[in-house]
Formats: C-alpha cells, structure tokens, sequence
C-alpha cells in the first residue's frame, strides 16, 4: 500500500530534496517487486520458472515477494499443471496494473523527468 | 534510498519489461510444421487431379482427412512444448496466436459451408478451390496484424507475398494448375516466414 511519509530523496549529486512521497508504492518500491512488476506489465500472464529466469532471482526470494504482492492485490498466483507437471502463472492483476502506473508517474515526478 | 540506487532499480525494471515486451515470437515451429504439411497436399492433390499421380480422385478426401489429422496432432505436440517458453504471454505472442486461430475457424467455416452447399446438390467439386485462394487472403491478413503488433518488417513482407498468391491463384479457379500455385506459393509465404521466426527466436535467446 502507499506510503504517506516525508522522506529525504538524493535527487542529484551533492543535493538533498525534502519530498513528500505518499505516491510512492512501497509495495512494488523494491529492486525484486519492481522486476516482476516491470515484466507483468509486458508478459501477462507469466510461469513462475520464466520469471526466476528473468528476474534472477532465488526460489525463495521470488516466493515472498510475490507473496507481498498478492497480499496486496497486485498479482494472482495461479496453481495448476502444464500437462502432467505443476505449474504457477503469476498474473498482473487490474490494480496491480493501476499500482504500476501511478508507481511510474510519481517516480517520473520524483526525479524530475 | 540514493538516487543511484533508485536510478539502478529503474534501469533494472525498464530491462525486464523491455525483455518482456521484445519478446520474439514463439510460434515458428507450428508454422513450419503446418507450411511443410500443405505444401505436400496441396502438391499431392495437384497429382491427382492432374492425373501425374496414379490415384483416383476419389481419394482426395483420405488425403485431406489424414492432412488435418496430422496437422491438428503436430499442432497439439508442438504446442505444450511452445506453451512453456518465455514471453509466450506477450502481447505479440497473444496476437500473433489470436489471429491465426481465427483464420483457422474461417477456413474451417468455408470447407463446412461448401461441404454443405455439396450435400444438398447446390455446389461443385471445384468450390474447393476457393480455400487456398480464402486461405492466402486470409494468411496475408494474419500476417499484416502480427508484423504491426510485433514490429518484425520482414512479415509486412510475408503478408504482401501471401496476398500476392491469393491474386495468382484465382485466375486458376477451377484448373488442376491452381494446386501446384499454391504448393509453391505455400513455401514462401508460410516455410520461408515460419524458419525466419524459428531463427529470430533462437538468435535473441
């Protein structure tokens, strides 16, 4: 869920910006959840072993951060089978989308751009 | 966070959705089975109807029968193995296997609608020639739709080729002549554009 906080971003070299940065996404603001975000919103639905090969990620790792983004809402593991062998699609949900693209414009306004 | 930080997360992101979305497109293996698998009935029923080939008309149901068999369990093999690969769910991908579904449903629709037309005494033998004529329109429109969606030029090419065939085929409406066109026509517009795939994907693996 948001954050609703001041923080103190690094904005450019040697600069300190005090910014409020309630529209910044907790949730997805971390280098794994951002990953597999960024891949949802391209390759929707996606296996779990495409996104380990993607994101690089460990079985564990990936695991629990696509734990805290289906808590959230964000993505819908599907458990089923490919054939005869088991098989998790990580689905972007229709919030998750929605998350994602307000995740992009407050950090394109974060950093200036 | 730092900037740098930040700045570093982003480009990772902006990498994985570009991997994503550039995914190449995964159903080259069933478009050369497929492409292979015409272009020797459509070459096979060149020989009968022209007579080149020692078999009575009458068995060009048997060899239609055991096309769409064979195509329809390569389809089926290929398939799960192409349902497993990276990207599939991309929207090229999701795209490219739309379109070709439909076209196969229209197909199928025709050769229903003129199996019908021929049940109740209304059509002929040679309303058959109307599939690969359809069939190279049809082709030409999947591949225009799929070279938009993914970007790839080279199938705005393929598409052009396989409308080209469907013009050249329809002056041999109704002439043995007209299977043989299509044969060859086939292996451009379907072999060729299916190993052009099959490499663009092994290349960007």
């Amino acid at each position: 869920m948001p954050a609703n906080k001041d923080v103190q971003t690094n904005v450019g070299e040697g600069s300190v910006m005090q910014s409020n940065v309630g529209d910044i996404d907790e949730v997805i603001h971390g280098r794994l959840r951002l990953g597999i975000m960024a891949y949802l919103s391209a390759v929707n639905p996606a296996s779990f072993p495409e996104l380990l090969a993607k994101t690089g990620s460990s079985n564990g790792n990936l695991s629990t951060h696509l734990s805290k983004l289906e808590a959230a809402g964000y993505v819908r593991q599907e458990k089923g089978y490919a054939g005869k062998r088991p098989q998790t699609l990580v689905h972007l949900t229709v919030p998750g989308r929605r998350a994602w693209i307000t995740y992009l414009e407050a950090m394109k306004e974060l950093l200036g751009s | 966070m730092t900037n740098q930080q930040t700045l570093d997360d982003l480009n990772y992101a902006t990498a994985l959705a570009k991997s994503g979305s550039e995914a190449p497109l995964v159903g080259g293996p069933v478009g050369l089975m497929w492409g292979i698998l015409i272009s020797v009935t459509l070459l096979a029923h060149w020989g009968i109807v022209s007579g080149t080939l020692a078999i009575e008309p009458q068995y060009l149901w048997a060899l239609w029968i055991g096309f769409s068999a064979l195509g329809g369990f390569g389809s089926a093999i290929l398939g799960k193995k192409i349902a497993t690969k990276p990207g599939v769910q991309s929207m090229a991908n999701r795209v490219e296997h739309a379109v070709w579904s439909m076209f196969t449903l229209m197909l199928a629709c025709l050769w229903v609608g003129i199996v019908i037309s021929m049940l109740l005494g209304m059509g002929s033998v040679a309303l058959f020639d109307l599939v690969p004529i359809v069939g190279f329109a049809g082709q030409g429109l999947a591949y225009g739709v799929t070279a938009k969606i993914s970007h790839h030029k080279w199938l705005a090419w393929a598409s052009g080729a396989a409308f080209l065939a469907s013009m050249m085929c329809l002056p041999a409406f109704g002439q043995p002549v007209l299977y043989l066109i299509a044969a060859i026509a086939t292996v451009f517009t379907v072999v060729v554009p299916s190993l052009k795939t099959i490499g663009f994907e092994h290349a960007s693996q």
